[in-house]
């Protein structure tokens, strides 16, 4: 009982944050318009390329699939996984943590529930936006999506947002010994985004690239994108034992910080 | 039964580098010179379950340390810590679900949410049944006379109905010891006893141990049986709070006003504050000169309307305390 009850509560704590963030629609409706001009100009911009090619596929990648993967990284990215590192700085920043720790809970659980929770408001929106505009923009991804394709997605997109969650929390929790984790942040946000195929795809990575993408935990975090790929059906074995590979490692890395903060903690005042 | 806390020699030391104006840029830089800051330097006690104690000193005397270091918040540098019998720092979350704490004025309510939210998701969160929740709610909504804010978002509420809801929150899960620090920080006087009517009929009703520190007098006053003084890291004194108002009762401000105007001339062993031909005002030390002798002075001597003698408040007593210690 006392574990069912034990997982039950980051679902509630989920819950609760979800319903926080849908009160503030302005926010969410932002978000939307943020994400519609993010796709809108990448729709555009990757129009003009494959025009200039004569509408032949790049790499095997054709127009709407280059689109659909894009998109597919900015509905992940509006999940809010990435500002789990935010919460957790400030927290140890400004010493709320104190308030959170002494809670029966752990506390990097409760801040991934927290923020997938408020994530989870702004992905619906987006996701509604998409299903609703981008087939008219940009067509069809030529994809069947047969059953194994959902259930390798939804596990490439499980793990994939474990392994942010633990890469963000890492980040966070750095706070502890630096003053600022801002550049760190920033090295990694941005590594997420350019491995990870938020304006180029990782199908139209140079070879050498497109490996070291597949083989790194930023690449890894992003592996969703690729659910649109014509060799997805092959390929995703594959992706999910680099995933597995680095949920492992990421666990471990993020679990030693986590417990050498906890004993370095200090918090003004005391 | 264990008690409800109980430490051994605890200490806590701070280390930070400071810079030195000798060394280069680089030497500050990579490898600096580090100083210590003891802030728990070596306290000892214990409280008894159902206690109320206040845990007070001035300003960076080290109180919140402790009170992070009970509740599993901060490592300590060495010593021991029983709180329920549980180390805090190894069971943090088994300790957890015994007991509360509430920090000034750090919120732990879900902010843009009503506060009937924050109580369910707290009442999950300790792992309670929904008929559970439901009843401690509606107790705690009872005795912290919250029901007409219940269903305000909590952004929208004022500090004193935010902190009554704080701590109503902090107990759901019907903790055996809360910790308070600083809980009527920025509260006006209504609020403040409000809440301290609360605190008192908490610890009657469940026996609930609390454990407070404040800067207001008015809180140890009203809340704490038992005050712990500490000062630079170390406990200076610890005694009833009755017993501590009346040892430090030697000093007595008396005030006089003559029925006609009166040249006055000082008592000896007193200390005169003011005086004019209508009226004079003086202290006495008890410990010096009997009050009993004063008065007959007075009354033999002068011919007197109206008289006054005051005892000095907690917060006169605790300053002064304070004083002889930086002394």
């Amino acid at each position: 009982m006392a574990s069912r009850h034990g997982s039950a509560k980051y679902w509630h704590i989920f819950s609760a944050s979800f319903r926080e963030k849908f009160d503030s629609r302005g926010t969410i409706v932002t978000y939307g318009i943020m994400w519609s001009v993010r796709v809108i100009v990448l729709l555009l911009i990757y129009s003009f390329a494959f025009r200039y090619r004569g509408g032949s596929p790049v790499n095997g990648i054709t127009l709407p699939t280059a689109l659909w993967s894009m998109a597919i990284y900015f509905i992940v990215l509006s999940f809010d996984i990435r500002w789990l590192y935010r919460a957790i700085s400030r927290d140890i920043r400004l010493g709320t943590i104190e308030v959170k720790i002494t809670k029966p809970y752990h506390y990097v659980l409760y801040h991934a529930s927290h923020n997938c929770g408020r994530g989870s408001a702004s992905l619906l929106f987006v996701l509604f936006i998409t299903i609703a505009v981008l087939p008219w923009l940009a067509g069809f991804p030529p994809v069947v999506l047969t059953g194994q394709i959902i259930v390798a997605g939804t596990l490439l997109l499980f793990m994939g947002s474990t392994i942010a969650i633990l890469l963000y929390s890492a980040i966070g929790l750095s706070a502890v010994w630096l003053h600022d984790a801002d550049p760190l942040y920033w090295i990694m946000d941005k590594t997420i985004m350019v491995l990870g195929g938020s304006f180029v795809p990782m199908a139209l990575f140079p070879p050498s690239v497109r490996w070291f993408a597949e083989h790194s935990p930023w690449g890894a975090t992003m592996f969703i994108t690729q659910i649109v790929n014509p060799d997805f059906i092959e390929r995703w074995p594959q992706l999910a034992l680099s995933q597995i590979f680095w949920v492992m490692i990421m666990a471990a890395i993020t679990g030693l910080i986590a417990q050498q903060a906890n004993k370095r903690l200090s918090i003004h005042g005391g | 039964m264990p008690n409800a806390i109980e430490l051994q020699n605890l200490r806590k030391i701070f280390t930070f580098s400071v810079k030195n104006p000798r060394y280069s840029i680089w030497k500050n830089f990579f490898n600096p010179d580090r100083q210590e800051i003891v802030a728990v330097d070596s306290i000892s006690l214990a409280v008894e379950r159902g206690e109320s104690v206040a845990f007070i000193g001035p300003n960076g005397a080290g109180k919140s340390t402790t009170i992070k270091m009970l509740a599993g918040i901060l490592y300590p540098t060495s010593g021991t810590i029983s709180v329920l019998g549980l180390n805090p720092q190894r069971e943090r979350q088994r300790l957890s679900y015994n007991i509360g704490t509430v920090f000034g004025q750090r919120s732990q309510l879900v902010f843009n949410l009503p506060v009937r939210d924050s109580f369910r998701l707290f009442g999950k969160i300790y792992e309670l049944s929904d008929r559970m929740i439901q009843q401690r709610q509606k107790e705690l909504v009872a005795l912290f006379a919250i029901e007409d804010i219940m269903d305000q978002p909590v952004r929208k509420l004022s500090l004193g109905q935010r902190m009554r809801a704080e701590i109503a929150v902090s107990l759901i899960h019907r903790p055996k010891i809360i910790f308070l620090d600083e809980p009527t920080i920025g509260l006006d006087i209504v609020a403040k006893r409000r809440l301290r009517e609360v605190l008192k009929n908490l610890n009657r009703k469940f026996g609930t141990t609390i454990f407070l520190t404040s800067h207001d007098a008015g809180d140890i006053e009203a809340l704490c049986a038992r005050t712990i003084i500490i000062n630079h890291g170390r406990a200076i004194l610890d005694m009833e709070t009755a017993v501590l108002q009346r040892k430090f009762l030697t000093q007595k401000r008396v005030r006089v006003d003559f029925s006609q105007p009166t040249k006055f001339t000082a008592i000896a062993d007193t200390r005169l504050v003011h005086r004019d031909d209508n009226s004079v005002q003086f202290m006495v030390d008890t410990s010096k000169i009997a009050l009993k002798d004063v008065l007959d002075e007075l009354t033999t001597h002068y011919s007197i309307e109206d008289m006054d003698v005051e005892h000095p408040s907690l917060e006169e007593i605790i300053s002064t305390i304070y004083g002889q210690q930086a002394r």
